[in-house]
């Protein structure tokens, strides 16, 4: 947990510094006006550079930068668990500690973390711990932006890299069993303390629904006709112009008289155009920053903003809730998975998840909820090198199909467990095999020597089947505890024996750490 | 006929007391225009029509977002006739832009 303690603190960190920025509607008209040849002019066309300078210090782009600092305290965005009940959050791999038998086909849109014990394909009391992160949240986080994943409403995952990053993830899972520690490190790929790295995993959501333009359109037409929503922007419409007219009242138009000139002067002064715009977005910036800061002092200022910020609040959760219900419904995701089952070979499987909420869609003006119940399908295929002679290669080690049902009954207060019926089928195609590294002894200390570094087992090909009850438990804004049972008629490697196994674990969705933002 | 509109080099559209305007919105992709208020009180759905009043006032547009980011373009039409007015980035977060408008 004290990775998740770094990462809340770099997000808060990056967050902070990351607020205080032009609003696109300046940083556009800048462009605009840097893009113009006849900057010297003063026209009325739209297209000018004097229109442009106009439009980047009139009082809907000044209020465009207020905009910003308050939704970066304010963020007001749908958490996707709040509307998904396909989230990801354990481990990816069945060999290793889990309380899942089928993977969910999203995770977190920014960062979780889930402690498991008990695996699925084999019959252990081993604890492991998965972390799994978002990659726009990481290019956030680089670039420094603050990093907020994409959310509900964000045009961040619209376009350029954050459209095609949004879906992909990854996750690390460690074992904390004892048994698995190394001491020379031969058998892992990574120690971390005494925990192994046990699975990497790469997952690419396929459907994701913020660069389906079409249902974007789709969703942002019945707006139009959505009295909600006519009647939230009936309330922000006097609110904003209420707010505006007093802040210009302000010596609003020497503000801008002056703002224009500081511009008009450093665009004389600047000969590269390409070093222009920086350097009006830093004059302009600055410009903004002055007037809040003589604006702040006045109680009247704070009275009117908070007021227009309530309704323009309102307005956009009401957005984000309407076009997330909309748009979060069907999934596909394709994983890899690289595994290092503990004296095994390394295993690759590739995987493809389904999934498919069950139940009418919400209709207009019910609360946001996730669907009551959902349908989630897996196929996958695993493949190893048993190198068992000198000439082995790969080989298909044993194909997955499994499939889960989801049940989520309707919401009492913030209690709205998740039960699940689940099956998976796994055939083992080939045989397993056991690994010994060269400090490897016979058990009782007798100094055995053993035939080779790999041996083979026998008979372990052939199906596995597994059932299983699992129940997740919300226990609080991002917490959730997994607890399931499963059967299973053998274990990958040992034939002829059914067993039932326990599953425990504690999930956390660091969406939540989007809270960490607000500033009340 | 022409248009009554026209802006200053402050930046402040301006024009004859009491003479009607009709405003249009234009964008190149889909964007639900939801209302546009004028001087806190008036509103309506694009096409809006409205009369100056003397003073400098208010004009709002507020809209559902757009798709991804969209320059949209706020126009006076009359007759078969128009006048760009005023250029926009809409996006979902930035949904209204404003116009002073002053009767003179």
């Amino acid at each position: 947990m004290r990775a998740c303690l770094c990462l809340a603190i770099l997000i808060a960190t990056a967050a902070a510094g990351s607020a205080d920025q032009l609003p696109l509607p300046a940083t556009d008209a800048l462009a605009r006006f840097v893009q113009n040849k006849d900057r010297g002019l003063k026209s009325s066309d739209p297209n000018s550079a004097h229109s442009a300078l106009m439009d980047a210090t009139d009082s809907s782009a000044f209020s465009a930068y207020l905009v910003d600092l308050a939704l970066a305290e304010q963020p007001d965005r749908v958490d996707l668990s709040e509307i998904r009940g396909d989230l990801q959050l354990g481990s990816l791999s069945g060999r290793t500690a889990s309380t899942s038998v089928v993977a969910r086909p999203s995770i977190s849109e920014i960062f979780s973390a889930a402690i498991e014990s008990g695996a699925v394909a084999r019959k252990t009391d081993d604890t492991s711990v998965t972390f799994s992160a978002n990659a726009l949240m990481v290019k956030q986080l680089l670039s420094g932006a603050v990093p907020r994943g994409c959310g509900s409403l964000d045009n961040e995952c619209e376009h350029g890299s954050g459209k095609w990053l949004r879906g992909l993830s990854g996750s690390t899972t460690f074992s904390m069993a004892g048994s698995t520690v190394v001491p020379d490190g031969t058998d892992g790929i990574a120690l971390l303390g005494n925990r192994k790295l046990t699975a990497l995993s790469i997952r690419y959501e396929m459907f994701v629904r913020e660069r389906n333009n079409k249902a974007l359109e789709t969703a942002l037409a019945d707006f139009q006709a959505d009295q909600a929503v006519q009647a939230a922007a009936a309330a922000f419409g006097p609110a904003q112009i209420a707010f505006e007219t007093h802040f210009d009242s302000i010596s609003g138009d020497a503000w801008r008289t002056t703002t224009v000139s500081l511009l008009e002067a450093e665009a004389a002064r600047a000969g590269d155009a390409s070093a222009l715009r920086p350097r009006l977005e830093a004059v302009l910036l600055q410009r903004y920053r002055e007037r809040l800061a003589q604006l702040a002092a006045s109680p009247e200022f704070v009275t009117f903003r908070a007021a227009a910020f309530q309704s323009q609040r309102a307005y956009i959760v009401l957005q984000n809730k309407k076009l997330a219900e909309k748009l979060y419904r069907k999934a596909a995701t394709i994983d890899y998975v690289h595994e290092r089952p503990t004296s095994q070979p390394e295993l690759h499987q590739v995987r493809v998840v389904f999934s498919t909420p069950l139940g009418a869609h919400p209709k207009s003006g019910e609360p946001l909820r996730a669907p009551t119940g959902a349908f989630t399908m897996n196929a996958g295929v695993s493949m190893f090198r048993p190198d068992l002679t000198p000439t082995d290669g790969w080989k298909v080690r044993d194909a997955q199909l499994s499939a889960a049902l989801d049940w989520m009954p309707i919401r009492t207060g913030d209690f709205r467990p998740t039960y699940t019926v689940a099956y998976y089928f796994q055939y083992m195609v080939a045989n397993g095999v056991i690994t010994f590294d060269k400090t490897a002894i016979t058990p009782g200390g007798a100094a055995i020597p053993l035939p080779k570094e790999a041996i083979e087992l026998l008979d372990t090909k052939g199906a596995l089947h597994i059932a299983q009850f699992r129940a997740s438990i919300p226990a609080a804004k991002g917490v959730s505890f997994p607890l399931a049972v499963s059967w299973s008629n053998r274990t990958e490697l040992i034939t002829g024996k059914s067993f039932w196994q326990g599953h425990a674990g504690v999930s956390y969705d660091l969406g939540a750490l989007k809270g960490l933002l607000s500033r009340k | 006929m022409a248009c009554v509109l026209s802006r200053r080099d402050d930046g402040v559209f301006e024009g004859g007391i009491g003479r009607t305007v009709t405003l249009e919105l234009r964008s190149p992709g889909a964007a639900g225009l939801v209302q546009i208020f004028y001087a806190g009180e008036e509103d309506g759905v694009a096409p809006f029509e409205f009369v100056i009043r003397k003073g400098k006032n208010k004009l709002l547009l507020v809209a559902v977002g757009a798709v991804d980011r969209q320059r949209m373009l706020v126009l006076e039409t009359f007759g078969a006739g128009e006048c760009p007015l005023k250029l926009f980035t809409w996006t979902r977060t930035h949904f209204f832009t404003t116009l002073d408008i002053e009767g003179v």
